[in-house]
């Protein structure tokens, strides 16, 4: 009698146990409206581009600021990860965003390195990705998916068109190609080419240095028999080009194109006057005057110091793009199809001007600002010059 | 290659070199004396540019901040060789992974200093602007540079070869035992030598700020350079990091002019060719 009463407890706590963990196990699977939605934000914190990652940090989490955390009736808690600009550790830290997090939706990703490293995990996990940066062609094209959109740019995508002005209103016909030996310092410059050739336009030289060259100038020597010079450099490297290229008296010879990397407002200070007179292609600029990118720059420098670059825009439009893509939803993020479709679909005004995606690849449409870098008021700003409206990264089909 | 750009071309080795010489001389001395690769050299550099730069905005003057930046540094390897390797005398390798510990330690506290934005030092005026050589541009500071380097080569060579000290960081250097036998308590002049590498170090970083500038990771970049030339020129001796240097700079200077697809290249294939017909450098003390 004892032994069956015995018996008859274990079962009930046996069976109690297993009420408890299915409840939790059915928690991630029905919508409970009181909880927060979780959203993953994966940057580099460490290394070399720690910059970018806490510029892109600082724009999501203004405009989350901006809406109170809140997005489709519902509380939106944040979680950040250091990526380390390493594709394991990105993939680990993913991992651990998804399995022990839960996130409802993974943010973030400089890297086009890490970006690819997680690209098939997030896409079996069935996790909606918005990257808010990397800028691998690949990701919106062959590897493209369903659960992953990109509100930054492709590589390429600003440099094509910027081929083709610097063709038709400059009246280049002969430049040097100048990008770091890396899969985006070749596809920026496969893009730009690409634009220019497409015009007639005459490719003399192409030069790859490896990324982080200290000094450029045995390459700035060699450059001859160019109306124009077209390069791609970012963060300390752009510092160290632009001046060495003053330096070399080449400045004042020909002039110099790029991509608007070359030219972020990060890396204005370092350049000084060196920058004066650059040509740049991006889809942002800190100088737009649209009223929404007004107040962008006003409460951002207000919040933080200083003023915003494309990665603190991009990290705003990322988070703008979330709580949308979420109210559009009405908050019922489990719902897959719902959430992926309202995503695809948001529409709104940015500082960058009109942002939607490119309903076939997810892939941003943008305006394409070809900006020119001047000293207004004794600080350096890039002043857009013209605005091509409508860049989607289309251009490889015409290849 | 026509004989202006050749001309040019040898005018950027030197200049390049010699910025190497300033951080290969302490690297290699510090060896010499020691028996420790200092893995903590390339953070030298960087924060030599580091510190140049906040006395020249205070300041206003470039000298100042060289030489403020070059004391401030040599005070630096003082303190870390008095509390901290010789805590570990004769625990060599003890004494690399301490300077690999500073690495590290340097690196983050610059970034939490500085924060990641790349920084650029200015330029003296009178040395802005280039001039034109056989009708192509040449920077007038890297002649500064040129300048400079020759300058503290000299100077070390004739501190080395005239002075008792150096005569007897040199005797430390062949045969540490021997020179204690003959009274002179050689670990004294450990610190000396460690503050003479900060120093150069530090000069090499404020002096290669207006061209390379000063960011995370280039304590790293620059090591990988400053180890090149050591492995070329030979451990231990003042000539070997001097002709090390100008060989490294020259060789990723034409490198580059010939072969840019692969600039990295030819400076490993130096090296490679260096170890295999002369293991111990161009110069380096053969292993007795």
């Amino acid at each position: 009698m004892r032994k069956r009463r015995y018996l008859a407890k274990i079962g009930i706590l046996f069976l109690s146990v297993l009420l408890v963990f299915s409840g939790i196990g059915c928690g991630t699977q029905v919508d409970n409206s009181k909880d927060p939605i979780k959203v993953g934000l994966l940057v580099p914190y460490t290394g070399v581009f720690t910059s970018n990652g806490v510029d892109i940090t600082r724009g999501v989490e203004l405009y989350l600021n901006e809406v109170g955390y809140k997005a489709g009736g519902r509380d939106i808690k944040l979680i950040k990860e250091d990526s380390q600009m390493d594709g394991q550790v990105g993939l680990q830290k993913t991992r651990r965003l998804v399995e022990s997090e839960k996130i409802n939706i993974l943010a973030g990703v400089v890297s086009s390195t890490v970006a690819y490293a997680i690209r098939d995990y997030v896409v079996a996990n069935k996790v909606p990705f918005i990257i808010s940066n990397a800028g691998a062609c690949d990701l919106t094209r062959e590897k493209g998916s369903e659960y992953i959109f990109r509100v930054s740019f492709s590589n390429g995508q600003y440099e094509y068109p910027e081929g083709n002005y610097v063709y038709n209103k400059l009246n280049v016909r002969k430049v040097v190609v100048m990008a770091p030996d890396y899969a985006a310092g070749h596809e920026k410059a496969d893009g730009f080419m690409a634009g220019f050739k497409a015009q007639g336009g005459q490719i003399v030289q192409e030069i790859y240095p490896k990324l982080g060259t200290t000094d450029y100038g045995p390459y700035l020597t060699q450059i001859k028999n160019a109306d124009a010079v077209w390069v791609h450099f970012s963060a300390a490297d752009s510092i160290k080009f632009v001046k060495q290229y003053a330096e070399y008296g080449l400045k004042n010879k020909l002039p110099l194109l790029s991509s608007g990397d070359l030219v972020d407002e990060s890396s204005l200070l370092g350049q000084g006057d060196s920058a004066i007179g650059i040509i740049s292609a991006l889809h942002y600029s800190a100088a737009l005057t649209n009223p929404e990118n007004q107040k962008f720059v006003k409460d951002y420098t207000a919040k933080y110091g200083e003023g915003p670059n494309m990665f603190a825009e991009q990290g705003y439009v990322t988070a703008k793009v979330i709580v949308k893509g979420i109210e559009a939803a009405g908050g019922k993020v489990s719902d897959s199809k719902l959430l992926l479709d309202s995503i695809r679909k948001v529409q709104f005004d940015a500082p960058r001007g009109p942002f939607k995606f490119d309903a076939k690849t997810q892939n941003v449409i943008f305006n394409t600002y070809i900006r020119k870098t001047e000293k207004i008021n004794g600080k350096l700003v890039n002043t857009v010059v013209e605005t091509i409206p409508n860049t989607a990264d289309d251009w490889y089909k015409g290849k | 290659m026509e004989l202006s750009e050749i001309v040019i071309q040898t005018l950027n080795g030197i200049s390049y070199g010699l910025l190497l010489f300033l951080l290969a001389a302490g690297l290699s001395l510090i060896f010499g004396l020691m028996g420790i690769i200092n893995l903590a050299h390339g953070s030298y550099y960087t924060l030599g540019a580091y510190v140049g730069l906040v006395i020249i905005q205070m300041t206003g003057n470039f000298f100042v901040g060289l030489m403020g930046a070059a004391v401030v540094l040599a005070l630096l390897g003082i303190v870390m060789e008095r509390f901290f390797f010789r805590k570990l005398y004769k625990r060599e390798l003890d004494q690399v992974l301490l300077t690999f510990g500073f690495a590290y330690l340097f690196m983050d506290i610059n970034k939490w200093i500085w924060g990641g934005v790349p920084r650029s030092l200015p330029k003296p005026t009178f040395l802005e602007g280039s001039i034109s050589i056989l009708g192509e541009a040449f920077p007038i500071y890297r002649f500064g540079i040129i300048v400079i380097g020759l300058g503290i080569a000299v100077l070390l060579w004739l501190f080395l070869e005239k002075t008792r000290t150096g005569v007897i960081i040199r005797a430390g250097v062949d045969d540490k035992e021997m020179v204690s036998g003959l009274g002179i308590n050689i670990k004294l002049y450990f610190s000396g030598i460690f503050a003479l590498g900060a120093f150069l170090a530090a000069i090499g970083g404020v002096i290669g700020g207006p061209i390379i500038g000063a960011y995370p990771g280039l304590d790293f970049e620059i090591l990988v350079l400053a180890l090149a030339v050591v492995v070329v020129g030979g451990l231990g001796t003042l000539k070997g990091a001097f002709w090390g240097s100008l060989l490294i700079g020259f060789a990723e200077t034409f490198g580059k002019a010939i072969f840019p697809d692969f600039a990295m290249f030819t400076i490993y294939v130096t090296m490679a060719l260096i170890l295999i017909f002369k293991p111990s450098g161009l110069l380096g003390k053969e292993e007795s």
